[in-house]
């Protein structure tokens, strides 16, 4: 039985290939992976200081070890939140599983396996967390090699508790529910849950870590019981196990510690798949059935269903229609240009930020000095939130294998390609307007400079809708069996954003440099921004187009 | 009409999948393209309608070169794929109006001739839902009146009878017959030898990248002069080369 939960286990990692790295395309990809680290290394580097940190301080209060508990505890709490959206996919949604479901093998070797693989991809969020904690405690109490030994065993167990608990809750539910009737609406719904929840704990820790002094760390410590860290090590007492055995390594109790962890595991995922025989294929049998409701096509509904329009209209609400209606696409590619504000709107209903400090900001933009840095701030924003969206550089990669379709349509590519780029650009635009709404509310800046942010704001968002398709032209990512492959897992939208960082540092770079006035601004924007735009539209409307007529569906 | 001039086509470098292919369809004719799993039958296609380029030779549609002409080649043609699950989030009604959009359908004949089709096709009474909720066959159904609302004069199907129950398969082969006869090219592809037996004005048998015989069925009859089935010569056929 074993055996066979391994070697499922094996295809599905094969089958799945994870981010599509490093694979096929040889050389090209490898770069591409070596940039990709380099561009994080900042980020690692930014987050081990901060650690450094942190152990100083509760060093001065002898409560360094609580690092670890604490990381522990987050990471597992971050787990159990994704793992919800992972496992849902992985073990009901993931189209694979109606060629699983015909093969004589029993629920619980197909969860076994389902769930070794969430698994394995979990490692890669473990590492970057987990790594960092461990070595940042391990070299500043210079702990010995046996610390590091352990450390490893931790490393392999950590998401095992969450995301065995993450399943068990997914398939209660959907053994006792009937939520997947509308798969779409589900997906959804989970997704904007799992957003909400992950966005709540991160104004959490802000809250948390933000300028706390010894005391106040130290209050916090003592009266922990209501803390989220207390909660979390509750719901996942692993922490605790985990936590002892690192820290008292040299000792026998560490090692009994770790043994009591292992056990647990092991139990834990003995209960898992225990619990998958009896519920999993109750759940799952069934899933892909047809469900929308028939309702006959009323006649004047017939006629306006059938007017005509141009290609390009026509081509550009299609992309749009299947963005809004696809939950994946929608959480990942239209969300994402609107749910801005909303970032800015959470610390402030949680109090993290005074409303007189907005005040104070709209002060500062009735002075005209300041007026130029204001629209200069807007314009870097929309650069970065346009190569966010992901629309337009994962526009030729979520065709997938209906790539063909759009190869044999009698429109040419280069419209093909205006209308994605228009997709990009009218959502972007649509965020935009929403963004300056937003500010305007609760800024109250001058109107004047509402209409500058209005009359520039449209050109990063379309440089980067450029950008985006160029890229994705490219380097397609078309081999994919879930769509979330398409968008969550796809490169291309990082470059993109390494694109917009690269790009708008160039055009901001003057005007801070220089402490330039608003007319100079102004100029360095739309001159830089614009010049840019003629370029890529150049590039793209050349090999773009080209590459487009290359590529095979 | 289709004109075919010494076509190849290499996967990865080595797997030759199309190996000098030469083949006339004149109007008004059904042309059945045969073969085993893996002949070369759907990468034909594939070149033919525009999805895969050619390494070498030159395909011409009506006249249009696919190089030099690709647009108006595709105009020419109505492709119905071997895989109807595409567009699957568009309502039907949706999707064929996206199509008659991309094929520049004219207002006035619009609304009839998918009344006509989806009438003729049954599926009336659920184009207001999504293609997801749609089966096999129904998805097939959408595909193809997509497909013919534009009128296209040349028509090329991938297996087209897989999946589609017996009452739809019977009118589609009535409407090849009928699109053949108003001077119209058919070209479809098939690996059952019935099918084409029944419909097929000539056939081209396909495999390993080559052509092993063009011409009516009955000069493939007597091309090999037995009575035995046609399984069985088809069988000959893709067994004895090389």
């Amino acid at each position: 039985m074993k055996n066979k939960t391994l070697t499922l286990a094996k295809i599905l990692v094969k089958n799945g290939e994870g981010f599509g790295i490093g694979k096929g395309k040889g050389k090209s990809s490898k770069v591409m992976l070596i940039i990709l680290t380099l561009s994080l290394a900042p980020l690692f580097v930014g987050f081990t200081k901060v650690l450094l940190n942190i152990y100083n301080l509760l060093f001065t209060i002898g409560q360094e070890g609580t690092m670890i508990s604490w990381g522990l505890a987050m990471l597992s709490l971050i787990i159990f939140v994704f793992g919800i959206v992972y496992i849902i996919s992985s073990f009901y949604l993931s189209t694979d599983i109606e060629n699983l479901l015909h093969i004589p093998l029993r629920p619980k070797q197909i969860v076994g396996a389902k769930f070794l693989v969430v698994t394995f991809y979990e490692y890669i969020i473990t590492a970057f967390f987990y790594l960092p904690i461990l070595f940042v405690y391990g070299i500043k109490s210079s702990a010995g090699l046996l610390y590091y030994i352990y450390g490893m065993v931790v490393f392999f167990l950590i998401p095992i508790l969450p995301l065995a608990a993450a399943s068990i809750l997914v398939m209660v539910i959907m053994r006792f529910t009937n939520v997947t009737k509308n798969k779409d609406a589900f997906k959804l719904v989970g997704g904007l849950i799992a957003f909400f929840l992950a966005m709540g704990a991160n104004v959490m820790i802000q809250k948390f870590t933000m300028n706390l002094s010894p005391d106040e760390v130290e209050a916090l410590l003592s009266g922990g019981e209501n803390s989220l860290v207390a909660l979390t090590s509750g719901i996942f007492p692993t922490v605790k196990y985990a936590t002892e055995a690192l820290l008292n390594h040299q000792a026998l109790t560490g090692l009994y510690q770790l043994l009591i962890y292992v056990t647990i595991s092991i139990i834990v995922y003995v209960i898992l798949i225990s619990l998958g025989e009896l519920l999993y294929f109750k759940g799952v049998v069934g899933i892909s059935e047809g469900t929308s409701k028939r309702n006959s096509q009323k006649p004047e509904n017939f006629d306006q269903s059938l007017r005509k329009s141009s290609v390009i209209k026509t081509y550009t609400l299609s992309e749009i229609k299947l963005l809004i209606r696809t939950p994946i696409y929608f959480m990942n590619c239209i969300l994402m240009t609107f749910i801005w504000p909303v970032f800015f709107l959470f610390p402030l209903l949680t109090n993290s930020i005074d409303f007189s400090m907005l005040a104070e900001i709209g002060e500062f933009l009735k002075d005209p000095q300041w007026a130029g840095k204001a629209v200069a701030a807007v314009f870097g924003a929309m650069f970065f939130i346009s190569s966010m969206s992901g629309i337009t550089s994962t526009s030729i990669s979520r065709e997938g294998q209906g790539l063909f379709v759009k190869k044999y349509l009698p429109v040419s590519y280069r419209d093909q390609i205006t209308a994605k780029v228009l997709s990009g650009f009218i959502i972007g635009i649509l965020g935009m307007l929403m963004a300056v709404v937003f500010i305007g509310i609760l800024l109250r800046p001058p109107i004047y400079l509402l209409l500058l942010v209005l009359t520039t704001a449209w050109i990063p968002i379309l440089l980067l809708s450029f950008t985006g398709i160029f890229i994705d032209l490219f380097n397609p990512k078309l081999d994919w069996d879930t769509e979330q492959k398409a968008v969550k897992q796809n490169l291309n939208l990082i470059y993109n954003l390494l694109i917009s960082l690269v790009l708008g540092g160039i055009t901001l770079f003057p005007i801070f440099k220089f402490n330039l006035g608003l007319l100079s601004t102004m100029l360095v924007l739309i001159g830089i921004t614009g010049g840019l735009n003629l370029l890529v539209y150049k590039l793209l409307y050349t090999k773009g187009v080209n590459q487009f007529a290359k590529l095979e569906g | 009409m289709i004109e075919i001039k010494n076509v190849n086509k290499t996967y990865g470098g080595s797997v030759k999948a199309v190996d000098d292919l030469n083949l006339t369809i004149a109007k008004g004719e059904i042309f059945g393209f045969l073969g085993p799993n893996g002949a070369g039958k759907t990468t034909t296609i594939k070149m033919l309608t525009g999805i895969l380029n050619p390494d070498g030779g030159s395909i011409k549609v009506n006249g249009f070169d696919t190089k030099t002409n690709p647009i108006e080649v595709k105009k020419q043609i109505g492709f119905v794929p071997d895989s109807p699950n595409m567009f699957l989030r568009l309502k039907g009604i949706e999707y064929i109006n996206f199509m008659a959009d991309m094929y520049d359908v004219p207002q006035e004949v619009r609304k009839e001739r998918v009344e006509t089709l989806s009438k003729r096709f049954g599926m009336s009474e659920v184009l207001g839902d999504k293609i997801q909720s749609y089966s096999h066959g129904m998805r097939q159904k959408i595909v193809l009146i997509g497909v013919l609302v534009h009128q296209p004069p040349v028509w090329i199907l991938d297996e087209p009878l897989t999946g589609l129950d017996p009452r739809s398969s019977f009118i589609l082969k009535e409407m090849m017959r009928e699109h053949a006869d108003h001077n119209n090219t058919v070209f479809f592809s098939t690996h059952v030898l019935e099918v084409a037996e029944k419909i097929c004005d000539r056939v081209a048998i396909i495999n390993k990248g080559k052509i092993l015989f063009c011409g009516t069925m009955d000069e493939m009859k007597d091309h090999f002069k037995n009575n035995e089935s046609l399984e069985k010569i088809f069988l000959e056929l893709t067994e004895n080369e090389e």
